[in-house]
């Protein structure tokens, strides 16, 4: 807290490493810089959740360390790799805004879609491996059912199986939850707290939803906007395995309210120029 | 939804009844009946008496719509498959595409005959072209159009450009092709009938224009009942196929948002 514009780097061996990474997009003759100065780390296991209001740049910083844009300065290593590398070695698993499931394969094809594409073990073998996590989903009911048939919060747990499947070492979450109705959301959290617990794989979610950061995290990264930068972070050392008892818990709204202090006090901008 | 489906029946059949029968009134107390307008009774009549001619004309007619339809798909596929490969031709393509479709296909067709003879080659090169447009635009706007979502996801998978093709941007491509289909197989048809006119033994054009030179008005408007029966026998045609082969296609806006709710 004492440093807030630089979030601790964590120990050399970093899962994620983040150093100075800042993106501008072209808005017509406009530059816009969504983020600038970002330097974070992610240790090995850890689960770290991003937080700021809309437009501050945190899905776009997602989307660079998971390779899909490139920073316009800065680097972001991966372990001991580049992203590029991390990337072509299958690292990553990538939940999306929306679920992102291919309306013409079944719950279980879309979980194994990623295996296929690696050509990972045998039809069979990846099969056996897209039901076991159909069934740690609790989808174990849907292996052969298309999407259109299934509910948002459903077809969110298979786009977190798909992501799983590749056994990445690093889960990025991109507000998995962010369209989903408030009680769905807690029930999905919840869920994700347990899937977690049984992978215990790096994990970083962006969110703008106080509760779930807390409830999932072992620290918060707090971002604003206009420039998108870090202004601090929040350790959340509450104990593990965490269930809906701790919504009631003290140290819970402590830190809830702990963390929402912080976005209020960080000078936000009201207005953002983009979301 | 059973009775919203049979009620939309019945009352597309009640229309269809009406219309026919004011077609009649209309026609029975004309002027001089059988001149402009044919009763109904009439069309079914020349329908009935003269059915082995409809049926052989409009095999061949279907056959050189089919075969320019064939023509069509190829060469528009070839092509935007081409452009969606090597962006840089794809501009081009665009542009030939457009200044064909341009050409009225109606003056074409004389200078077609000059070239290819009166034979079965003009037919299907101008039933082609009538087919082709429909076909290539809507195939290269689908491909373009692959939902960001399932690209960024074959992205972060690590698919390289051919895997992202044929996992992603060919099945998201094909329900539309098939949808393009239905508007480019009754133009094929058409394109047919219209190059017959320039010069053929047998076909519906060459019925309709005999009929309408021998001044046969029932024969004239049977052959238009033939021509549009097998205009809506194609587009039925695909649009059942499509609905077989892409079941998912009909529930996409569901899938897209999806029921909220776990």
């Amino acid at each position: 807290m004492e440093n807030a514009a630089e979030a601790s780097d964590g120990p050399t061996s970093a899962a994620v490493k983040v150093s100075g990474v800042g993106r501008t997009f072209r808005l017509g003759r406009r530059e816009l810089v969504a983020l600038q100065g970002i330097s974070f780390g992610v240790r090995d296991g850890e689960f770290v959740s991003i937080i700021g209001p809309s437009g501050c740049g945190k899905s776009t910083l997602l989307r660079l360390i998971a390779g899909l844009i490139a920073p316009s300065s800065g680097s972001i290593s991966i372990g001991e790799s580049t992203v590029r590398e991390a990337r072509a070695a299958r690292k990553f698993g990538f939940v999306f805004q929306e679920p992102t499931l291919l309306p013409w394969r079944s719950a279980l094809q879309n979980v194994t879609l990623l295996l296929e594409l690696a050509r990972r073990g045998s039809a069979a073998e990846r099969r056996a491996r897209g039901i076991e996590l159909l069934e740690l989903v609790g989808l174990g009911q849907f292996v052969d059912t298309p999407p259109a048939k299934l509910s948002g919060g459903m077809q969110r747990r298979v786009g977190i199986a798909r992501a799983l499947a590749v056994d990445p070492q690093i889960l990025l979450l991109d507000e998995p939850f962010g369209a989903l109705d408030e009680i769905t959301r807690q029930q999905m959290n919840v869920f994700l707290q347990s899937v977690w617990t049984a992978q215990r794989t790096t994990a970083l979610l962006v969110t703008h939803n106080v509760g779930e950061a807390v409830f999932l995290s072992d620290r918060v990264i707090v971002m604003s906007n206009g420039p998108g930068r870090i202004v601090g972070e929040l350790q959340i050392d509450l104990p593990r395995p965490r269930d809906l008892t701790l919504l009631q818990d003290q140290r819970y709204f402590a830190l809830a309210g702990q963390l929402t202090q912080m976005l209020f006090t960080s000078g936000v901008a009201l207005q953002s120029a983009y979301s | 939804m059973k009775s919203r489906r049979a009620r939309s029946l019945l009352l597309t059949a009640t229309a269809w009844l009406l219309l026919v029968g004011a077609w009649w009134l209309f026609a029975a107390h004309e002027q001089r009946p059988g001149t402009i307008w044919a009763t109904p009774g009439q069309i079914l009549g020349s329908l009935v008496s003269l059915r082995s001619a409809y049926v052989a004309n409009a095999v061949v007619t279907l056959k050189e719509a089919a075969l320019g339809f064939i023509l069509a798909v190829s060469v528009a596929v070839v092509l935007a498959l081409a452009g969606e490969r090597y962006k840089k031709i794809a501009a081009t393509t665009q542009r030939a595409a457009v200044a064909i479709y341009s050409l009225p296909i109606i003056a074409l067709a004389p200078a077609l005959v000059l070239w290819t003879g009166p034979g079965l080659t003009t037919k299907v090169v101008i039933a082609g072209l009538g087919a082709f447009f429909p076909v290539l635009i809507n195939l290269v706007q689908a491909l373009r159009t692959t939902p960001a979502g399932a690209l960024e996801l074959m992205q972060v998978g690590g698919a390289g450009s051919w895997q992202v093709f044929r996992r992603v941007e060919l099945p998201y491509a094909l329900p539309i092709l098939f949808v393009s289909f239905m508007t480019a197989a009754p133009a094929a048809i058409t394109g047919a009938m219209l190059a017959e006119w320039v010069g053929a033994n047998a076909g519906l054009g060459i019925q309709l224009l005999n009929s309408m030179n021998e001044f046969d008005i029932p024969q004239l408007y049977a052959t238009l009942v033939v021509a549009s029966a097998l205009s809506v026998a194609a587009w039925l045609l695909f649009r059942v196929l499509g609905r077989l082969f892409f079941p998912w296609q009909t529930s996409v806006g569901a899938g897209h948002h999806g029921r909220e709710g776990a």
